[in-house]
C-alpha cells in the first residue's frame, strides 16, 4: 500500500533527485516561505504607516484627547485687593485663616466600590476629628453629600473639612503631634475678607461672596456640565457696595496651574506649568474711617432711621457716608429672613438709594438764587403775617415773623418770605437754579454711587401757580434729592461750584499718572463772594442766632453754619404722614471744610431731632482733630 | 569567488547567529522597557520585578545555546513523550489548576513561580506535528489515518488551551499548523491566492471598520451577535473594538504611542503607564509596544519593527535552507508562531484588530514565554547549524588553509561583533569558525560553488563519528556519492 511517507520520504542512501528536493508538480516550499516573509513585511509596513501617520504627522484630535485626559488646569484664585480710605487705612482687607483639606487619593482604592470608598473616607474624617474638642469635632464632620460630590468630581483639589478658623495654640499643638498619622490631610491657608471697622460702612463698602467662576451642578442652578479639565477654586466676588463697584480692580487676575494627574484624577503627579495669580489692586477711596466712625456713632447711636453724608467743600469727595439701620456683616449663620422682614429695612442703603424732599434746607440755595436774580436785595424786608391762603389751605409759618430780611428768613426759616420772593423771581428761574445746584445736569455720574436722579418741582401750566411755587420754595412736593446731592449743594453755597459726589480717588502711588486728576466740578453757580458770604452768615445765625432753629447744634468754640429742614411725607399708602427731619451744615463756618447733610426719618423737626446729633458729630470731629476750633485756628493763623 | 560572494556565503551560513543577535537586542530592549514599567509606590519609584525578567532571560539564553548545540533530528522520538506530558499538564491545569483572574492557565511551582504549560505545549505540539507529517516519522499508516492523527495532534492541545480560556494561544497554534501545511503540501499558486485574498480582506476590513466605528452602532447589538461565539470577556473585546471609543486599554495604548512623537519622551518618562492610565498589569506584557512608542517615539518603534522584520526573515530563510523537511517545517512553525504573535500584538496595540492578548516575543514580560521562545530560537539555530554542516559536507575535500585570505577573515568579523562574543562563549563556535574558514579556503582553491547536498552519510555501524577539533592536513577528496543533480550551478537557497 502506497503510503504518504513512501512518496516523499528521504531515504538516506537513495540518490537525491530534483523532484525529491523541489517536490512534485508546482509545490515550492522556498517560494511559499518567501511569500510568507513578504506578507509579514507588508503587514509590518502597514503598522509602520500607522505610526508615521499618528506619531510623525500627528493628530490634533488625539493630542487634545491626550491632554484633556492627563492634564488639569487649576485656576488659582488671586488675592483680592484692599479698600483703603483717604489715609490709606484699610476698610476692607484680607486676613489669613486656615482650613484642613483632605486629599482623597490615598484613601480611594480602585478595587473597592464607591460606597466602600465613601465609608472609608468618612471613617478617616471621624478619626481625625476625634483629636479635637467637641465644637471643632462637629465642624470637621462633613455630610456624605459633600464627600460624594468631591469624589465624583475626580479632581485633585481635595475636600475642605473646615475653613475660616483661627487655630488656637492647642489645636496647632495637636496638629503638630498627629500630622504624621494623617498624611492625606493638610493644613492650608486661606484668605478671608475682613472689615477693619466691623460696624461701619456695611452698606457702602459692601460684601463679598466666595464662589467658583464656573458653577458646579452640585451648587448653583445653572445646570452647566462640570468640566473636569478646568478646575476652579472659590474666589471672592463683590456682591454689593464698593466691593461690587470696584470688583474689576480688586479682583486681580487668576493664575493657572497645569498639572498632570494620575488615572483616577485625584493625585497630582507633576506640574507642567504655573502662572502665579496677580493680586488685585487696592482701591483708594475718599472716605475717612475716623470721621465715619464718629459720624455713625453720633448720628445713629441712639437709633432711628436715616442717612448722612459728609463731603469736602472743595471737590465733593465723600468723607463719610452711612445709612441706618444697617445689617451686620455677613456670616454663614445669619438669619436672612428676619433681616428681610425687619420693618425698618436695614438692607436699604438710604444714603445712596433713597430720595428725600429737602424741606427748608433748600432755602439757602433759593436765597442765592434770589440774590443772583437781582430782583431782591439781601436787606429787603418782607412782612410775614403767619398764615395765608395758598391753594385750598392756609399755609405759611407757624407764627408771624413780622418784617424779615433774607438773613432773618434763613434764620427763622420763614416760608412766607421765600414764597413771596419766589413768586417775584419766578419759578422757572428758581427751578433752573436748583437744577444746577443739585447737579441735575451732570451727564457723568460716579459709578460707585449710582445715585437716583434728582427731581425738581415743576409747573403744570403756563405759569407757576401759587401752590406750585409754595411747594418749590419750601422744598417739598415733587422736589426730591439724595443725601449726597444735598451735601454737595450745601458745599456749593460757599464755593459757588457744584461738584459731583464721589467715593473713589486715583491710586496715589501710581508710577506715572495716566491722566490728569479728574475734575469733579459740574457747573459754577453765578454767585458772588458777597452773596455767598451773606447767605453763609444767615446760616451761621441758624445755629448761633436767637431765636434760631438750629441752636441745639451749637458747639462751644466753633462757628457752625447750618440749616434745618422738615419735610412731610406720606407713608403706608397715604394713611399717615411722617416728618423727615433734615439738616445741612458747613463746618467750620469761618472757612468751611466739610459739608454735612443728615436726615432722620420720622422725627419731630430738624432742629429738635437732627441738631443734637449734629452737635455730637461736630464735637467728635473737634476731639479727633479733624477740625480746629476757632481759637486754635486763630492761634494757628497768628503763628 | 570574489569577496562579495564570499561575504554572502559567510552571511548565509551565519543566519542563526544573526537571529540570535536580533534576539539579544530584543531581550535587552525588553529589560529596559520593563524596568520603565516597574513603578511602585506613591512616588513612582522603580521596583525590582524587572530583574525576574533578566533571570528568565539568562535561563532562556542557556536553553537557546543548549538547544542549538543539539541536533534537532534527535528530538524526533522524544517528542511524543514530551507531547504526552504537555497534554497531561494541560489537562491537569484545566481540572486542578488555580483560578487566577477567572482563568486556569498557570501552575504554581513551590507556590511562588507561576508557569504556563500552554507555552511549552505549543512548541512541543508544533514540533510533534511537524515530525509526524515529515518523512522522518517512523510510523507507517494509511494516508487518511495518518492525516487524522496529525490533526488530532494539532487540535487536541489547541482545544485544551482554548478552554482555559486562552483563545489567542490556541489560535496561533492552529494558524501555525495551517501555515506548516501550506509550506509542506500546498501548491504555490494556492498559497499565493490565499495570501492575496487575506491581504485584501484585511484591507477591506479596515475600511469597513472605520465605517462601523463612525456609525456608533449600539454595543448591545454587537454583543448579541457575538455572544454565543465567545466567552463574555471576548465578546466585550469585540464590542469595544467595533465601537468608536474602544476599551480603556486600547484607547490608552493608542494615546501612548501617539504622544511619543518622533523621538519619544525619554526612557522612564512615560506618563500614561506610570500614572496608571495604561494599567500596569498589561503595560509590561501585552502593551509593551505602547510603552516603546511613548518613551522612544517613532524611532524606537521603527527599531523594534526592523528587529522583528529581520528576525522573521531570518527564521523563514533558515527554514528555506533546512536540510530536511522536518527541519524546514519545524523552523517554519517556530517562525510562524513568532510572526503571529508579533503581528497580532502590533495590530492590537494600534487598534487594527481586537485585543487578543498575545505578547510580543522577547519583548513582553513573561518568563515562561521568553524561555520557550528562546528555546524555539535554539531549535531554529540547530536547524540552521545542521544545514550548514550538510552544506559543508558537500564541499568535498576540506583542506586546512594555512591562513585564510584577509578578505574572508574580514568578512567573518564583519558579519557581526556578536560572533566574537558567542565564539568566545562556546567551543562549538570556535569550531564552526574554523570549519567555515577551512571550507572557504578549500572552495576558493577548488573554484567551486556549494550546491545543496544530501544529509550527512551515516557513519558505518560500530564507528562513532568523532568531532574534528584540530585542523587536519589536507586529504584527497572523497568520492562523492552518485547523485542525480542538475549540472547547472545551483546557488544555495535559490533553487526554484
Amino acid at each position: 500500500m502506497e503510503t504518504e511517507r513512501s512518496e516523499d520520504r528521504w531515504e538516506l542512501n537513495k540518490p537525491i533527485t530534483a523532484d525529491a528536493v523541489m517536490g512534485a508538480g508546482e509545490r515550492n516550499p522556498r517560494r511559499v516561505l518567501r511569500m510568507l516573509t513578504l506578507t509579514y513585511l507588508i503587514a509590518l509596513g502597514a503598522v509602520a504607516a500607522w505610526l508615521v501617520r499618528y506619531q510623525v504627522v500627528g493628530s490634533p484630535e488625539m493630542m487634545d484627547s491626550y491632554n484633556r485626559q492627563i492634564v488639569r488646569r487649576i485656576h488659582l484664585p488671586p488675592q483680592r485687593g484692599s479698600i483703603l480710605d483717604c489715609n490709606e487705612v484699610p476698610i476692607r482687607t484680607n486676613a489669613a485663616t486656615f482650613k484642613f483639606v483632605l486629599y482623597l487619593d490615598a484613601l480611594v482604592d480602585p478595587r473597592h466600590g464607591r460606597q466602600k470608598c465613601l465609608n472609608q473616607i468618612g471613617q478617616a474624617i471621624v478619626e481625625f476629628a476625634k483629636l479635637f474638642d467637641t465644637p471643632t469635632y462637629r465642624r470637621l464632620l462633613r455630610p456624605e453629600s459633600d464627600i460624594r460630590a468631591t469624589l465624583l468630581a475626580n479632581g485633585p483639589l481635595g475636600l475642605v473639612l473646615n475653613e475660616d478658623f483661627d487655630p488656637s495654640d492647642q489645636m496647632m499643638a495637636i496638629w503638630a503631634v498627629h500630622r504624621g498619622d494623617f498624611p492625606h490631610i493638610r493644613l492650608e491657608r486661606r484668605l478671608r475678607r475682613m472689615s477693619t471697622y466691623p460696624n461701619c460702612l456695611v452698606h457702602t463698602a459692601g460684601d463679598i461672596r466666595l464662589e467658583e467662576p464656573i458653577p458646579s451642578p452640585a451648587g448653583a442652578l445653572s445646570g452647566h456640565a462640570r468640566d473636569t479639565y478646568h478646575l476652579y477654586q472659590k474666589e471672592m466676588r463683590g456682591i454689593s457696595g464698593l466691593e461690587l463697584a470696584c470688583d474689576s480692580v480688586l479682583r486681580g487676575t487668576p493664575g493657572v496651574e497645569e498639572v498632570v494627574v494620575t488615572a483616577n484624577g485625584l493625585q497630582r503627579a507633576s506640574v507642567i506649568s504655573r502662572t502665579d495669580p496677580v493680586p488685585g489692586g487696592h482701591q483708594y477711596t475718599t472716605l475717612d474711617t475716623r470721621l465715619q466712625a464718629i459720624s455713625e456713632r453720633g448720628f445713629f447711636e441712639d437709633g432711628g432711621r436715616g442717612a448722612f453724608v459728609i463731603t469736602t467743600c472743595v471737590d465733593g469727595a465723600i468723607r463719610a457716608i452711612g445709612s441706618a439701620p444697617c445689617p451686620p456683616l455677613r456670616t454663614p449663620d445669619m438669619d436672612w429672613k428676619a433681616i428681610e422682614a425687619d420693618p425698618d429695612h436695614p438692607l436699604l442703603n438710604r444714603a445712596k438709594q433713597s430720595l428725600y424732599s429737602p424741606g427748608s434746607t433748600i432755602k439757602p440755595l433759593l436765597a442765592q438764587a434770589f440774590l443772583a436774580s437781582g430782583k431782591v436785595a439781601f436787606d429787603d424786608l418782607i412782612l410775614c403775617t403767619g398764615k395765608q391762603s395758598i391753594g385750598r389751605r392756609l399755609r405759611g409759618c407757624k407764627r408771624a415773623h413780622g418784617h424779615v430780611n433774607m438773613g432773618d428768613a434763613i434764620r427763622l426759616s420763614c416760608n412766607t418770605y421765600f414764597h413771596r420772593v419766589g413768586m417775584q423771581v419766578g419759578g422757572d428761574d428758581l427751578r433752573e437754579w436748583l437744577e444746577n445746584a443739585y447737579g441735575c445736569n451732570d451727564s457723568e455720574e460716579a459709578p460707585e454711587l449710582a445715585l437716583p436722579a434728582t427731581t425738581i418741582m415743576s409747573r403744570t401750566g403756563e405759569t407757576w401757580r401759587p401752590i406750585e411755587n409754595w411747594l418749590l420754595c419750601i422744598g417739598q412736593g415733587a422736589t426730591e434729592v439724595s443725601v449726597p446731592v444735598l451735601a454737595n449743594a450745601a458745599a456749593a453755597l460757599v464755593t459757588g461750584v457744584v461738584c459731583r459726589p464721589h467715593l473713589l480717588r486715583p491710586d496715589p502711588h501710581a508710577l506715572s499718572p495716566v491722566s490728569p486728576p479728574p475734575n469733579h466740578a459740574i457747573c459754577r453757580l453765578p454767585t458772588t463772594p458777597e452773596t455767598r458770604r451773606q447767605v453763609l452768615q444767615g446760616m451761621i445765625d441758624v445755629v448761633h442766632g436767637n431765636p434760631a432753629t438750629g441752636r441745639r447744634a451749637k458747639v462751644a468754640g466753633l462757628l457752625i453754619a447750618a440749616k434745618t429742614g422738615t419735610a412731610e411725607k406720606e407713608v403706608d399708602g397715604g394713611s399717615r404722614r411722617i416728618n423727615n427731619t433734615l439738616m445741612i451744615a458747613l463746618v467750620p463756618a469761618r472757612a468751611p471744610v466739610y459739608a454735612i447733610a443728615c436726615i432722620v426719618e420720622d422725627g419731630r423737626s430738624g432742629g429738635a431731632t437732627v441738631a443734637p446729633r449734629l452737635k455730637k458729630v461736630i464735637e467728635g470731629m473737634l476731639e479727633a482733630g479733624l477740625i480746629l476750633s476757632d481759637e486754635e485756628a486763630g492761634e494757628g493763623n497768628e503763628s | 569567488m570574489n569577496r562579495l560572494e564570499s561575504m554572502e556565503q559567510v552571511t548565509r551560513r551565519s543566519l542563526d547567529w544573526l537571529a540570535c543577535f536580533v534576539v539579544a537586542a530584543l531581550v535587552t530592549l525588553s529589560l529596559i522597557y520593563i524596568r520603565s514599567t516597574d513603578i511602585v509606590g506613591p512616588n513612582f519609584e522603580i521596583g525590582t520585578k524587572w530583574l525576574w525578567q533578566a533571570v528568565w532571560a539568562a535561563l532562556g539564553t542557556a536553553l537557546l545555546l543548549s538547544a542549538r548545540s543539539i541536533d534537532y533530528r534527535l528530538l524526533g522520538p522524544a517528542l511524543f513523550a514530551l507531547y504526552a506530558v504537555c497534554v497531561g499538564l494541560l489537562l491537569y491545569v484545566y481540572f486542578c489548576g488555580p483560578v487566577i483572574n477567572g482563568a486556569r492557565r498557570w501552575l504554581l511551582l513551590c507556590g511562588v513561580i507561576s508557569v504556563q504549560p500552554a507555552g511549552p505545549a505549543r512548541f512541543v505540539t508544533l514540533l510533534t506535528f511537524c515530525y509526524w507529517i515529515s518523512p522522518k516519522c517512523p510510523f507507517e499508516l494509511p494516508k487518511l489515518l495518518h492525516r487524522a492523527i496529525a490533526y488530532a495532534i494539532l487540535f487536541t492541545p489547541a482545544f485544551l488551551i482554548a478552554i482555559e480560556p486562552a483563545g489567542g494561544n490556541a489560535l496561533t497554534l492552529v494558524l501555525a499548523g495551517f501555515v506548516i501545511e501550506l509550506v509542506h503540501r500546498a501548491p504555490t499558486s494556492v498559497v499565493r491566492r490565499i495570501l492575496i485574498y487575506a491581504g485584501l480582506g484585511f484591507a477591506l476590513a479596515q475600511v469597513e471598520l472605520s465605517w462601523v466605528r463612525g456609525r456608533h452602532i449600539d454595543p448591545e447589538i454587537v454583543r448579541e451577535a457575538y455572544d454565543w461565539w465567545f466567552y463574555g470577556h471576548q465578546t466585550n473585546r469585540v464590542t469595544w473594538f467595533l465601537s468608536e471609543a474602544g476599551c480603556w486599554n486600547g484607547k490608552q495604548s493608542v494615546l501612548s504611542i501617539m504622544s511619543g512623537g518622533l523621538t519619544g519622551k525619554g526612557l522612564g518618562q512615560g506618563f500614561l503607564q506610570a500614572l496608571g492610565y495604561l494599567p500596569r498589569g498589561v503595560s509590561s506584557s501585552d502593551f509593551i509596544f505602547a510603552v516603546v512608542g511613548e518613551e522612544s517615539g517613532f524611532v524606537g518603534c521603527a527599531v523594534v519593527l526592523c528587529l522583528y522584520g529581520t528576525l522573521i526573515t531570518l527564521g523563514y530563510a533558515i527554514a528555506a535552507r533546512a536540510r530536511d523537511p522536518f527541519g524546514r517545517l519545524a523552523a517554519t512553525g517556530i517562525t510562524t508562531i513568532f510572526a503571529l504573535h508579533t503581528l497580532v500584538n502590533l495590530l492590537m496595540v494600534v487598534r487594527m484588530c481586537p485585543i487578543i492578548g498575545l505578547p510580543l516575543p522577547f519583548l513582553s514580560k513573561g518568563g515562561t514565554f521568553l524561555a520557550m521562545s528562546m528555546l524555539g530560537m535554539g531549535v531554529l539555530a540547530s536547524v540552521h547549524r545542521q544545514s550548514v554542516k550538510a552544506e559543508l559536507a558537500n564541499a568535498g575535500e576540506r583542506e586546512a588553509a594555512p591562513s585564510p585570505p584577509e578578505g574572508v577573515h574580514q568578512a567573518v568579523l564583519t558579519c557581526g561583533p556578536f560572533l566574537r562574543v558567542f565564539v568566545e562563549f562556546t567551543q562549538s563556535g570556535l569550531d564552526e569558525c574554523a570549519e567555515v574558514l577551512e571550507a572557504r579556503a578549500a572552495a576558493h582553491a577548488a573554484g567551486l560553488l556549494f550546491p545543496l547536498g544530501p544529509p550527512d552519510d551515516p557513519p558505518p555501524s560500530g564507528q562513532r563519528k568523532t568531532r574534528r577539533r584540530r585542523r587536519r592536513p589536507p586529504t584527497s577528496r572523497q568520492a562523492a556519492p552518485q547523485r542525480e543533480f542538475p549540472n547547472f550551478p545551483v546557488p544555495v537557497g535559490e533553487a526554484d
